[in-house]
Formats: structure tokens, sequence, C-alpha cells
């Protein structure tokens, strides 16, 4: 019996628009669907997650090993302003890919509801970085390695 | 370009710290990360982050083929209030990872300066799930699964 954690279950994330964001984490971050979470499921969730009720759905997308879950709730209503947290906020405050072409990325994700910072780019010897944001607010960072 | 688009893979999940020895510690001895490399750096990084006198230290760890980037900043000052988010507060909720020994495991938690929310356990027919929270407040998720049988 391990006396830490066994596994990572999952990272999870809080939705608006269940469509519009399924959508970019499939076709923008390349996620598929792994299994979705119905209401009607036995646990009293309510207790975990500290509301008096609760309407929710959720999803479970894997990639090359990882896993999140999205997650909408109609009671009660999503909060949040959909801007990106500053960088110097404490907690968790970006995921970050690696991309081959940044600009295909970049062209995508505001193709699909997200958004980009131009003003954030920036390369170095390690290569081209840039923040987007998911239809959310999620800081995404871009990283394309220099070619070899 | 592949179906999954211009992706090629997943890097890492980054985590800004209060501490960086006090979440070392968490991350390691409570959650099992091992430690992958670590970076120290300074103003290149100001226009990516938008931040004026962008210096920080990170540390990368690993486990289950995860990779997660812990950061602390000497300059600018950190914000954030180090409190548990609401769940159905928009954007990144919670980190969730099964355990086998959840006694040993929330201990390990409380030892490390992180805490456990032990009246949101619930118990069904997928085990016991609760939530906890790093030392600077990010909710982790700890979940016993329930045997199966036979």
């Amino acid at each position: 019996m391990s006396i830490q954690p066994t596994k990572i279950s999952h990272l999870g994330i809080c939705v608006s628009d269940w469509d519009r964001s399924l959508r970019f984490y499939t076709e923008v971050l390349g996620f598929e669907i792994d299994h979705f979470a119905v209401q009607d499921i036995d646990a009293p969730f309510e207790k975990l997650v500290e509301f008096e009720e609760m309407k929710w759905r959720g999803v479970i997308l894997a990639r090359q090993g990882f896993i999140i879950e999205l997650m909408h709730y109609e009671i009660p209503a999503c909060i949040g302003d959909g801007e990106r947290r500053p960088m110097n906020k404490l907690g968790i405050t970006h995921f970050s890919f690696h991309v081959d072409d940044i600009d295909a990325m970049i062209d995508r994700i505001v193709e699909y509801g997200g958004k980009v910072h131009p003003q954030t780019r920036m390369s170095g010897k390690h290569g081209q970085f840039v923040f987007c944001t998911d239809p959310d607010g999620i800081r995404l960072e871009l990283w394309q390695k220099p070619a070899a | 370009m592949t179906s999954q688009g211009p992706v090629t893979h997943f890097a890492h999940v980054a985590i800004l710290v209060s501490d960086m020895e006090v979440s070392e510690k968490f991350y390691k001895d409570a959650l099992g990360f091992e430690f992958d490399h670590g970076v120290t750096g300074g103003e290149m990084w100001g226009k990516l982050t938008e931040l004026e006198n962008f210096k920080y230290r990170a540390n990368f760890y690993q486990r289950d083929g995860v990779m997660i980037e812990l950061f602390e900043l000497e300059s600018p000052e950190v914000t954030g209030s180090k409190e548990r988010r609401p769940m159905n507060q928009l954007g990144f909720t919670h980190l969730s990872l099964v355990v086998n020994d959840l006694d040993e495991v929330l201990k390990r938690i409380e030892a490390s300066g992180g805490r456990a929310y032990r009246h949101t356990m619930v118990e069904s027919s997928f085990g016991e799930i609760l939530f906890c929270t790093d030392p600077d407040g990010v909710r982790i998720e700890i979940w016993r699964k329930a045997v199966q049988p036979a």
C-alpha cells in the first residue's frame, strides 16, 4: 500500500459555455473524449464542492496520458470574469503546450473562441513563446522550440 | 499536421507558490512528485508575463508523466489570498489524485503545510473523495477508489 497518492487523476476546469469549451479542448488542443460524467450519479457531490444545491455536467478528456475534466454548472451559476489572471497571483497560473507552428496555433485558438495576447510574444534561445487564453481566460502558453 | 491540431504535446502546468521550500516539501513528500530540473531567470520573461521586474525561480517536478512547474517570485510581489477558490469559479479548479491509504495521505498533507477539508468527504460507489488544499490554497482532490468486486 502506497502512503503517497498512487496516481494523478486529472486537472479540473470550470467552463461557462459547454459546447464552446468542448470544441476548443478537442479541436484546438487535441484532447479526446474519454467519458461523460452524468448528473444523477449516487455521490452527494454537493458536500464535496460545498454547494447547497448543484446541477452540473462534466466530461473527462485525455491527451498523451494527461487527463482534464471540464465542468459546467447550471446551479449555482458559474462566476468569474473570463479575464486572464495576473502571473503573480498565487496558485495554478497556466497550461503550457509545445507547438510546431505557433502562428497556425494562434489562428486556431482565435477561431474557436480563445484569445491571443500578441504583446506577450517573445523569442529567445529557447524558442518563441506567447500567451493565449481559452474561452474562459485560462492562460495557455505556446512554446515553439527553435528549428534544429 | 495531425488530426490533433497544431499542438505537438503537453508541456506542463505551472503553479505560483509563496514559499518554494514549503511547496516543494508538499508536492514531493505529500503528493509524490519527483524533482526534474530547476531554472532561475529574469527579465527576459517580463514581456511574456506582462510583469515588470520579473525575477523568478522555478523547479519542475514529474509524476505519472505529468510535469508541473512550481515557481516563486523575487519580484514583483505575489498576490492572492491563499483561500480555496469556489468550485463554480471559471478556470482551473483542482488537481485530482488517487490514493490507497487515505488517512496517511491526509496526515502528510497536513504535515507539509496543506489543509484537509474533512467536512467535504463524500462516500459513493466511486469511493471516498474529499478536498484538500496545497500551502497556497490550490484545491487538491483526494480520491480513494472503491474496491472493485473480484
